[in-house]
């Protein structure tokens, strides 16, 4: 078993690869289609901090934290991270995975140990890098910039009002990228709907979704017999697509804009996928998806939890 | 909401039920908002990212042009406990700021108070 890397289909704990790289592994081990790649350890960034003599520097920093520093103290906690040297037998070990995904182009996220736990979400705090090249160089700088960003300003100012640790290990996801026709948010219980999941969807990739810059089509259905109960046509005018090894955001067509962007039967067959998800945890999830080529890939899954604050 | 001396001015989605009375405070920018946004204020703006849960911590209300049931505003509102109308598509130009408004974060209608 290698130190530093891991395949998504094989077992490790969660302090090893972080809440979202875990319920990837159980996705995967579920049976269920996630697009294909590997994690690198928590470990590993702690390795790094220490071989580029960066823990004491950044606990030093970490202690002077205080709510008015935090755009410094995170500008200067970041450049270390990013100006630090990954060690040749990682590099090597990275580049070894990276020949053997197929996809031109991968993504890159953070999973943190502390994150998409039940308690805490820091979701949408850390970066997400995608459609960068399947290539060493790119890959280890997509790498350190997603380190870094467990010192962004905001994941910084989260920690801060928690009072979690602002020293802990960060897995890094890097799976071959979807370049996505669709994509969605499930919520498997309702919020406040009892007795219903919710769907969203849009063109495209589905940040803009998640951040709320449009208007998504939205869907009710019953949890029971998953018969839809509602359906709301947003305003879809723009979208986030991949073209060339680049994410671009295009002006919908106005037709589009205003068309249910996916069939009640796709939206049906998304809820009973996701249902079966929730089974598999345990808990109520809260899902992003994405369509390509009429297949439904999962690309998260995590227990629903409020959790931006 | 509809008793009849008060104006239906806005129409959005209801993400986070409850109704609220309050001052509109029109934002479109964090730089805004961290100069004129008060506590208690419901405050009105495009999008929300993460940036803006400070200004979310402290308001009565929020209401966003754009964004469904499941975006970053609606999220944090629900958590926070406090009113959110998401997808109103022109909240920032019908509301004008100061202007006392009630909000219904269920129906997603937003009426004028006299």
């Amino acid at each position: 078993m290698s130190q530093f890397i891991m395949e998504l289909d094989s077992k490790r704990s969660i302090t090893d690869i972080g809440g979202k790289a875990y319920a990837l592994t159980i996705l995967n081990k579920s049976g269920f289609n996630i697009p294909k790649g590997f994690i690198v350890l928590s470990s590993v960034f702690l390795n790094y901090l220490k071989e580029n003599n960066l823990v004491s520097k950044i606990e030093m920093l970490a202690s002077k934290l205080a709510g008015d520093n935090t755009p410094e103290l995170s500008q200067e906690i970041r450049s270390f991270i990013l100006e630090g040297e990954i060690t040749p037998d990682v590099k090597r070990e990275i580049d070894e995975h990276l020949q053997s995904l197929n996809g031109e182009e991968v993504s890159v996220r953070s999973s943190a140990v502390s994150e998409d736990g039940q308690n805490a979400s820091f979701a949408g705090l850390f970066d997400t890098s995608l459609g960068i090249a399947t290539d060493l160089i790119p890959v280890l700088e997509n790498i350190k910039r997603c380190w870094a960003s467990f010192y962004s300003e905001r994941a910084i100012s989260y920690r801060l009002r928690k009072g979690l640790l602002h020293l802990e290990g960060v897995a890094v996801i890097i799976q071959e990228m979807v370049p996505a026709e669709f994509s969605g948010v499930t919520f498997t219980t309702h919020p406040f709907i009892e007795g219903s999941w919710l769907i969203e969807t849009s063109y495209g990739l589905g940040d803009l979704l998640v951040s709320g810059r449009i208007n998504p089509d939205s869907f009710t259905g019953d949890r029971e017999s998953f018969a839809l109960k509602n359906r709301t046509i947003g305003n879809k005018n723009m979208m986030h697509v991949y073209r060339d090894g680049e994410a671009i955001t295009v002006a919908t067509d106005e037709e589009s804009t205003r068309k249910q962007a996916i069939s009640d039967e796709k939206v049906v067959e998304i809820a009973k996928l996701c249902q079966s998800v929730e089974d598999v945890f345990g808990l109520p999830q809260d899902i992003e998806w994405c369509i390509y080529n009429e297949k439904i890939w999962l690309l998260q899954s995590r227990p629903i939890t409020g959790g931006l604050l | 909401m509809n008793d009849a001396s008060e104006k239906i001015i806005l129409k959005g989605i209801g993400a986070s039920p409850g109704a609220i009375e309050g001052i509109a405070r029109i934002c479109l920018e964090t730089s805004e908002a961290s100069e004129k946004f008060q506590a208690g204020d419901i405050l009105v703006t495009s999008m929300t990212d993460p940036n803006w849960v400070r200004y979310m911590i402290t308001a009565k209300a929020v209401i966003t042009n754009s964004g469904g049931l499941l975006c970053h505003a609606a999220i944090v509102a629900r958590e926070l406990g406090i009113p959110c109308v998401v997808g109103t598509q022109n909240a920032t130009e019908i509301l004008q700021d100061g202007m006392r408004i009630k909000v219904d974060g269920l129906s997603g209608l937003v009426v004028e108070e006299a």
